[in-house]
């Protein structure tokens, strides 16, 4: 066989003549169109496209796209996938950046990194002194040329197994309705993860939702409709819109079936956010009010600056974010776990401190305690003020606490309320061990219950004051330091906290840790539900009225412990 | 003290009712001076209200800058609704809010015997409600305390909206004139001076006769041993409930006579500081004694009105200090106070050399 | 109110705090023109009975019945008060800051409704407060602070404060406590002066002698239960009282 110069130009011709015929038929039926590309030779339509593509013409450009999108999965063996997949990432990223040119006389190459290529072989050509000129992209072009790339980088990826370019997924999620249907369906072929498939199925049917093809539809909506989000209920509300009840009563009835499901799961979805944000802020309430409740019930006084003691909490874990950021840059991710020591044991000597200082000597005047405590409040607000100043601080957030998990719906369990929620829990299991297992917890026991009594047999009933005092005061420090990459963290924060952990201890009952923990979710659940629909006030006074409600049968709160006065 | 109580119930009344006589026969006096004054004697009227209920029937209030408030904001109400009627330009909340007209519960406000019949309707009815419920079960000391700034802390959040109908965050402010005289003249300023001296003399009076009655001889019982009360067959609710509710109207008045001296309200006169800073005021003149709770509360927002403007950032830690110090030191405040010094400056004299007691 | 009424009666009283039961199905009965005195060791349960009776304490099962038909279940304090019971409590309690005189006023008024209780008094009822001082041996100290008082004169302060308020019956827990032989003399009298028909008073005491001298009958409470009960003759002679109180009493001194 002879192969001259011509011998390209003429497939060239060839493959013109029969893509031009096929493409009819592709645009109905795909299933023929890739029948089809079994017949003509990788080789050929490489040819085909690149005259396409230097035609500039935008309807031509568009559809070849597509058809070289059918074409890298048009075989089944997986390094001939491979192969076209590169090719095609190769051309369409040269493309984009106008590093494929065309001459006029249909001459092209592709430069890479100073040399130049034949588009077709990637083999390096010298080209002459002709005028190349990269094609023009228009903007309906552009759309899909993005999605056709992205999804040949996509197969491409697939080679190693579980390495899906996530990257290029969330591209076409993005861009659904110009996706190529037969890479599609060659990735749902593929090994994938759950999730990826799952988002991949989503991609497919908002496509097939545009679908002429009834079938189609509705398999789209039936698919769509497991996945709730607001994204689908939107799309399928207007796909919707679009459905002649005449013609397609069925369709109509599955669009509103699906509608209903997917409005259903989204309801569920927020339930279980507005739960999960519950659980955090009743996490970071149980961590500021245990120290209160414990204080109350042993000595019957109310700190008033448990709030400012949070406050300082988050400002020392700022403190040693800084330094870190000085002096050990690479410790930075962890400093939330290295202030963990030095805010409770600073935060705690602090709280010593007020007690040795003021409280001791008010023991028989527990209102008076109040405002002495309210004295030492303005003091810590006022000293920060003076240092840091009363703007909000800016903490580092951590990439393990970036972002987090879609779980269900509009539902995503972000990483750093989870990490609030854990802190929690470890610090109720600390507490308990502390109140229940160890010889001191015994005696803050003992002073609770008969304070007299307890100091007969020898406790050292002001040492016990003393160290629950500090404890609480530490565990109020942690909690600063769990709320400073969720909440504000200025000099005035405390009194944001303080009335709710109020609310706790009274609603709990006095020096009851389930109490407590009870009262913080019951609490911490009430604002974060009914904050969003009623504001701020409402979840408040529905807090107060349960609190007066619970009064009245249970004066000292829900867990009261018996106590002989 | 017996006497000392109505001696100065006289001193005020007839200082208020002669400045206000003073100032129709033409008066010039300084604006200024004249609202430091009036504030503070609004500020005295509440701190007496506090220590009502709190000297001398043992209930500390964290929140009685609601009662303030709510006299407070209900004159504004009525100022704003003369303003509004009278020059036409609306209060800026309505135009915030896009309102034609100021809402349906300013139905009648304008007048000011209505006005004052609405501060003794809602204070009475949030007072009763309130403190039935916790008085009923039982709700004492700390526990109460901290209801209260809870219940400040609420109406304070709700005060901050702007779709109220009460200014939202930017309060209530532009009045124009009062009873027909108008703000500008310097002769409002002394007659609201003079008027609120005169009711404090009143009240002063008033409460001084009340601790003497029987219902007085009840609320010293309840501080000292309610339980021994109930078990001579006493239901007490009903004594803590009546000091409670005039303590409360006397709270809502002193609001009522402060706002139109300052021009202005804002949701912060709810804000659980000032609420507790009232309680400081009798702490530091000292609980159980009528003439020391208006002392504490001439001294420190005396104080606070000077520092803050010569030391802004000094004033918080002063504060805080002669709080903590106080509360420690002198139990009873300047009562003791005086007592206090008045031993120290014995022992200079005879003793020198022999060590204080605390 | 006839003498036939039962002043107190007591029928299957359990109180328990928690896990721990303080009185265990206890039956009891105090009628009208009796001194009953009742006695046992620490912690028998005696002061939670008087908390039971006044509605200090609640109780979880059985019925307690005041001056006949009235059954005080779920009643509080004030209410029961207003029958008729009057209490003194183990520790004196009286206002402090307040004087004789008007601790005795405070009580004369407290029976009665709110707006009674606050017009001046009448010359009768401040005649009714001499009375009763001079009848508890105060009327001396009629202006002083009741905090001032010896802790006697306190105690019967506080016994004069409940007879302001005309009781039918007197619950009396330790009233000689802490006090010496002449002033147990003198309580002993007082409550003889009280003593009367249509009378009732329950006396919780340690102290054996005066029990004898004042009470007309003896209950003996032991672990929240009765163990005997009668004229003080036979219950000093039960072989079971001696072993179980006066055996453990002598143990503890
Ligand atoms: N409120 C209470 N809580 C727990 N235990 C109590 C309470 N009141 C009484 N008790 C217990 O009940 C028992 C009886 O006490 P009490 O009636 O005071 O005895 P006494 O006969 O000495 O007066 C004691 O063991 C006491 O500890
Ligand atoms: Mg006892």
């Amino acid at each position: 066989m002879i192969r001259g110069h011509s011998c390209p130009r003429f497939f060239r011709e060839m493959a013109k003549i029969i893509l031009s015929i096929s493409w009819l038929a592709f645009a109905d039926n795909s299933a023929v169109a890739s029948d089809h590309f079994n017949k003509i030779s990788w080789i050929e339509f490489r040819n085909h496209f690149i005259t396409e593509i230097c035609s500039s013409k935008p309807k031509r450009m568009k559809a070849v796209l597509q058809e070289l999108g059918s074409f890298t999965v048009a075989n089944q063996d997986p390094k001939v996938i491979r192969e076209r997949t590169q090719w095609a990432t190769d051309l369409i990223s040269g493309i984009q950046k106008k590093r494929f040119r065309c001459s006029k006389d249909g001459k092209t190459y592709l430069k890479r990194e100073d040399k130049f290529l034949d588009p077709v072989s990637m083999a390096e050509i010298k080209i002459g002194d002709a005028k190349y000129k990269a094609p023009f992209l228009h903007l309906p072009v552009r759309p899909t040329l993005e999605t056709i790339l992205a999804t040949s980088k996509l197969i491409n990826s697939l080679k190693n197994p579980g390495t899906l370019d996530l990257s290029q997924l969330a591209l076409l999620e993005k861009k659904p309705d110009f996706i190529n249907t037969d890479q599609m369906a060659y990735l749902l072929k593929s090994q994938l993860s759950d999730s990826s498939r799952e988002r991949l199925v989503f991609v497919r049917a908002f496509k097939m939702l545009k679908s002429e093809n009834i079938d189609e539809v509705s398999e789209a909506l039936r698919n769509l409709s497991s996945i709730p989000s607001r994204k689908t209920l939107t799309a399928i509300t207007k796909v919707r819109k679009t459905i002649d009840p005449v013609k397609d009563p069925e369709l109509i009835e599955i669009a509103d079936n699906a509608i209903a499901e997917i409005s259903f799961s989204i309801q569920i979805g927020k339930a279980m956010s507005i739960v999960y944000s519950g659980l955090s802020y009743s996490s970071i309430l149980f961590l500021a009010s245990i120290g209160l409740a414990i204080v109350f019930g042993l000595m019957g006084v109310i700190n008033l600056a448990q709030g400012e003691l949070i406050m300082i909490g988050a400002y020392v874990t700022f403190v040693i974010q800084e330094c870190l950021a000085a002096v050990f840059p690479s410790m930075l991710p962890l400093y939330l776990l290295i202030s963990i020591p030095f805010v409770f044991l600073i935060t705690g000597g602090m709280g010593a401190l007020i007690e040795f200082s003021v409280i001791r000597h008010l023991y028989t005047r527990p209102l008076m305690t109040l405002l002495a405590t309210w004295g030492v409040s303005i003091f810590l607000i006022n000293m920060i003020r003076v240092s840091f100043g009363t703007q909000n601080l800016e903490f580092y957030v951590p990439d393990y606490l970036v972002g987090g998990l879609s779980v269900f719906g509009d539902f995503l369990i972000t990483w750093n309320r989870l990490a609030t929620i854990i802190f929690a829990i470890v610090i109720l299991i600390f507490t308990l061990f502390l109140v229940k297992k160890t010889r001191f917890g015994m005696n803050i026991r003992a002073v609770t219950e008969n304070r007299s009594m307890a100091g007969a047999i020898g406790v050292n009933t002001r040492k016990v004051d003393l160290l629950s005092f500090a404890v609480g005061s530490g565990l109020a420090g942690l909690a600063g330091l769990a709320l400073s990459t969720i909440y504000n963290v200025n000099p005035t924060m405390g009194t944001n906290f303080i009335v709710d952990a109020f609310m706790v201890v009274v609603l709990g009952g006095v020096g009851s840790i389930w109490g407590t923990v009870f009262a913080a979710l019951l609490v911490g659940m009430i604002n974060v539900a009914v904050e969003p629909l009623y504001g701020a006030v409402a979840a408040k006074v529905l807090v107060m009225i349960l609190i007066i409600a619970v009064i009245q049968v249970r004066p000292e709160g829900i867990f009261m412990m018996k106590v002989r006065k | 003290m017996l006497r000392s109580s109505e001696k100065f119930a006289v001193i005020f009344f007839l200082a208020g009712s002669l400045l206000v006589i003073a100032s129709f026969m033409g008066l010039e006096t300084s604006t200024y001076l004249m609202n430091l004054i009036g504030q503070i004697a609004a500020f005295s009227l509440l701190a007496l209200s506090l220590d009502l209920i709190w000297g001398f029937c043992g209930i500390l209030s964290l929140g009685h800058g609601l009662y303030f408030a709510i006299g407070g904001y209900l004159v504004a109400m009525h100022l704003v609704k003369v303003a509004f009627e009278k020059t036409g330009t609306p209060p800026d909340f309505m135009l915030f809010m896009g309102w034609e007209d100021l809402p349906a519960y300013y139905f009648g406000i304008e007048s000011f015997a209505y006005l004052l019949f609405l501060v003794i309707l809602v204070t009475l009815s949030v007072s009763l409600i309130f403190g039935y419920f916790s008085f009923r079960s039982r709700v004492t000391g700390v526990y109460f305390a901290i209801i209260t700034q809870a219940l400040v802390y609420m109406a304070m959040l709700f005060m901050f909206r702007n779709d109220t109908g009460f200014g939202g965050n930017n309060g209530m402010t532009g009045f124009s004139e009062i009873f027909g005289l108008n703000f500008r003249e310097n002769k409002t300023a002394t007659i609201l001076c003079g008027i609120s001296l005169t009711v404090l003399g009143l009240s002063l009076l008033g409460c001084k006769k009340l601790v003497d009655a029987p219902l007085g001889r009840f609320m010293r019982a309840v501080k000292e041993d309610e339980s021994r009360l109930r078990f001579l067959g006493f239901d007490t609710v009903y004594v803590k409930l009546t000091a409670w509710c005039i303590s409360a109207i006397l709270a809502a008045i002193a609001g009522l006579l402060y706002v139109p001296q300052v021009g202005i309200i804002n949701p912060r006169v709810l804000s659980p500081e000032l609420s507790i800073e009232i309680a400081v005021w009798v702490a530091i003149g000292g609980r159980g004694s009528l003439v020391g709770a208006i002392f504490g509360a001439v001294v420190v927002s005396g104080l606070k009105f000077i520092l803050t403007g010569l030391v802004p950032d000094l004033w918080p830690f002063l504060l805080a200090i002669l709080v903590v110090g106080i509360v420690i030191y002198l139990p009873n405040g300047f009562s003791d106070g005086a007592r206090v010094f008045g031993s120290i400056a014995r022992r200079l004299v005879s003793a020198p050399h022999r060590k204080l007691q605390s | 109110m006839t003498k036939s009424d039962q002043a107190i009666y007591v029928s299957g009283l359990n109180v328990s705090f928690g896990a721990f039961s303080v009185l265990k199905n206890l039956s009891w009965l105090v009628n009208f023109g009796e001194v009953k005195g009742v006695i046992g060791p620490n912690g028998a349960g005696k002061t939670t009975l008087l908390d039971a009776l006044t509605g200090k304490t609640e109780y979880q099962s059985g019925d307690i019945f005041v001056r006949g038909r009235h059954n005080i279940k779920g009643a509080n304090e004030p209410v029961i008060a207003r029958l008729g019971l009057g209490r003194k409590f183990q520790k004196p309690s009286i206002f402090s800051g307040l004087s004789v005189f008007e601790n005795l006023e405070i009580a004369l008024r407290s029976g009665k409704a709110i707006l009674q209780s606050i017009n001046q008094l009448t010359s009768h009822e401040k005649e009714k407060i001499n009375e009763t001082a001079v009848l508890i041996g105060l009327s001396d100290c009629l202006g002083k602070d009741a905090g001032t008082l010896a802790h006697g004169q306190k105690q019967w302060l506080e016994i004069g404060m409940l007879i302001m308020a005309d009781p039918a019956v007197l619950l009396l827990d330790e009233p000689v406590a802490g006090m010496n032989g002449e002033e147990r003399t003198k309580t002993a009298t007082l409550i003889d002066k009280l003593k009367g028909p249509e009378m009732a008073i329950v006396v919780v005491e340690h102290d054996m002698q005066f029990v004898e001298t004042v009470c007309d009958s003896v209950t003996v409470l032991h672990d929240g239960q009765i163990l005997v009960e009668g004229p003080m003759q036979d219950v000093k002679e039960n072989p079971q009282v001696i072993d179980v109180y006066l055996g453990r009493d002598s143990e503890n001194a």
